[in-house]
């Protein structure tokens, strides 16, 4: 696989945030998710001349986080570190790849949302994330509600012109 | 409300960059998007995703990124499997765990194909053989020579039905331990445990050490203890259960139980106050050892005690 330095630092950056955050699926260890995510793609690094991917990179890279994940908590078990069995067994079977599409579209999503204008953003999360109403907000914020669907209004056309959706 | 804590950072100038070749990579995206970002959209998905330091992360490896030498990890067990094949339409059934990362592996020649699995999945050789690979695999060949020199490494566990050759030219396995050669068969090897071993269910194999090399047959199997290989009569009807998931005992004694447990679950099962002798009835698809364990609690009043990959089953009297 050709790779230039400069190619790997923007995979890297590409990458980085949405790997951890899948990671955190197997490991609640923060410190454990980002070595095991380095890991990965240093060895990326390292083995470029050798891997031959047959699909794109990103498949490559959730599967490896995966399976690195899977070796440290089985490493962990063997040495009696873990001694429960919590891990449900279908951790071990699901495909990578929608997780990996999902994954890559809420990374899209989370920093596309962080663009917003401060105001707007915290408008816009509060009611899509979590959930609370535009008269919720209102009182939370001290703002009319009439203002929030403003907001609100602005924030999806940011949005939507930011993804080119054309609505 | 984390999310609006975190999202209240200051935005800095990468992102624009950063969703912008998003937006280049992943267009088919854009219809999803499209549907996600509706009026009545519930992004509360977002909620638990986080934000890790990407920039101190590559501060942390760009060395390792400068140097293409830096010191590789200890080797775990090596695994290189060589076939050879004797006879016509060979199915051979192949389980060996390796500890290595696939990917770390010894340098690679030119036309090395490399193919990691997260399902399991079928692979096409370029000879007419076919692999089911289950997850957690990888299997690497030369295709440039593929049909010449039929050489396959690969890591996890995999049945193998392997095409006649028309050259009548080798397909051999070999690992740390031993070299297996396959005379027209079908067996499993499982390099995971102490004692690596072979069981054959079909056929006849001959695997050699350095040192010695026996043939064994049908329901016969070799372990590999302490460098000297030992053979032994396989009466079991489990053999292929971590590829079914089927789990079944007939009314088998105890130790037959207890060695299909640690061959399908690929731990050690050690004893204590268990009468070996007791038979045992029940069935199991595709279920947790715990499973397994309290179903013996259950009906056969035993205790069981797990201490890493090791297992201790206690009091089981006949009754």
């Amino acid at each position: 696989m050709e790779l230039t330095k400069a190619q790997f630092k923007t995979l890297f950056d590409t990458y980085y945030n949405p790997l951890c955050n899948f990671c955190c699926r197997y490991l609640k260890d923060r410190s454990d998710v980002e070595d095991v995510v380095q890991d990965v793609l240093v060895k990326l690094w390292q083995n470029k001349d050798k891997i031959h991917l047959q699909k794109d990179v990103k498949y490559y890279l959730f599967t490896s986080v995966k399976n690195k994940a899977i070796e440290l908590i089985r490493s962990r078990k063997r040495k009696g570190e873990i001694l429960d069995t919590l891990i449900p067994e279908k951790f071990f079977e699901d495909p990578v790849g929608d997780e990996a599409d999902s994954t890559i579209l809420k990374e899209k999503l989370y920093n596309s949302i962080r663009q917003l204008p401060p105001k707007c953003q915290e408008i816009f999360v509060m009611n899509k994330v979590n959930g609370l109403t535009y008269n919720e907000i209102s009182e939370e914020l001290k703002i009319s509600s009439k203002t929030v669907d403003n907001q609100m209004r602005r924030a999806f056309k940011l949005l939507r012109d930011k993804f080119g959706i054309t609505k | 409300m984390s999310i609006v804590k975190s999202l209240k950072n200051i935005i800095n100038s990468d992102d624009e960059k950063k969703v912008d070749m998003w937006l280049k990579d992943y267009n088919a995206n854009s219809e999803v998007l499209n549907e996600i970002l509706t009026e009545d959209a519930d992004l509360s998905f977002l909620k638990d995703y986080q934000e890790f330091n990407t920039p101190s992360a590559w501060d942390k490896i760009e060395s390792q990124i400068q140097d293409e030498t830096v010191a590789t990890k200890p080797k775990g067990r090596e695994i290189a499997m060589i076939f050879k094949v004797a006879a016509a339409g060979l199915v051979l059934l192949l389980s060996v765990f390796a500890i290595k990362p696939f990917l770390s592996s010894t340098s690679m020649a030119a036309g090395m194909e490399t193919f990691a699995y997260d399902s399991r999945n079928e692979l096409n050789l370029p000879d007419g053989s076919s692999i089911i690979v289950d997850k957690g695999s990888s299997v690497e060949y030369n295709k440039l020579n593929f049909t010449d020199e039929r050489h396959l490494a690969f890591e996890g566990r995999a049945y193998f039905d392997i095409a006649k050759s028309s050259e009548g030219n080798n397909f051999l396995i070999e690992n740390e331990d031993f070299t297996v050669e396959i005379l027209g068969t079908e067996f499993e090897i499982n390099t995971l445990t102490d004692t690596p071993a072979v069981i054959v269910t079909e056929g006849k194999v001959r695997v050699s050490t350095a040192d010695e090399s026996v043939i064994i047959t049908a329901n016969e199997s070799v372990s590999i203890v302490d460098g000297t290989i030992v053979k032994e009569t396989v009466n079991s009807n489990n053999v292929k259960s971590w590829i079914t998931g089927e789990l079944a005992f007939e009314n088998q004694t105890m130790d037959k139980v207890i060695e299909d447990l640690e061959h399908h679950y690929n731990v050690d099962i050690e004893t204590n106050e268990v009468d070996l002798s007791c038979t045992w009835r029940a069935t199991f698809e595709n279920d947790a050892l715990d499973v397994v364990l309290n179903e013996l609690k259950e009906t056969r009043g035993a205790s069981y005690d797990t201490n890493g990959n090791i297992i201790t089953i206690s009091n089981i009297s006949c009754q």
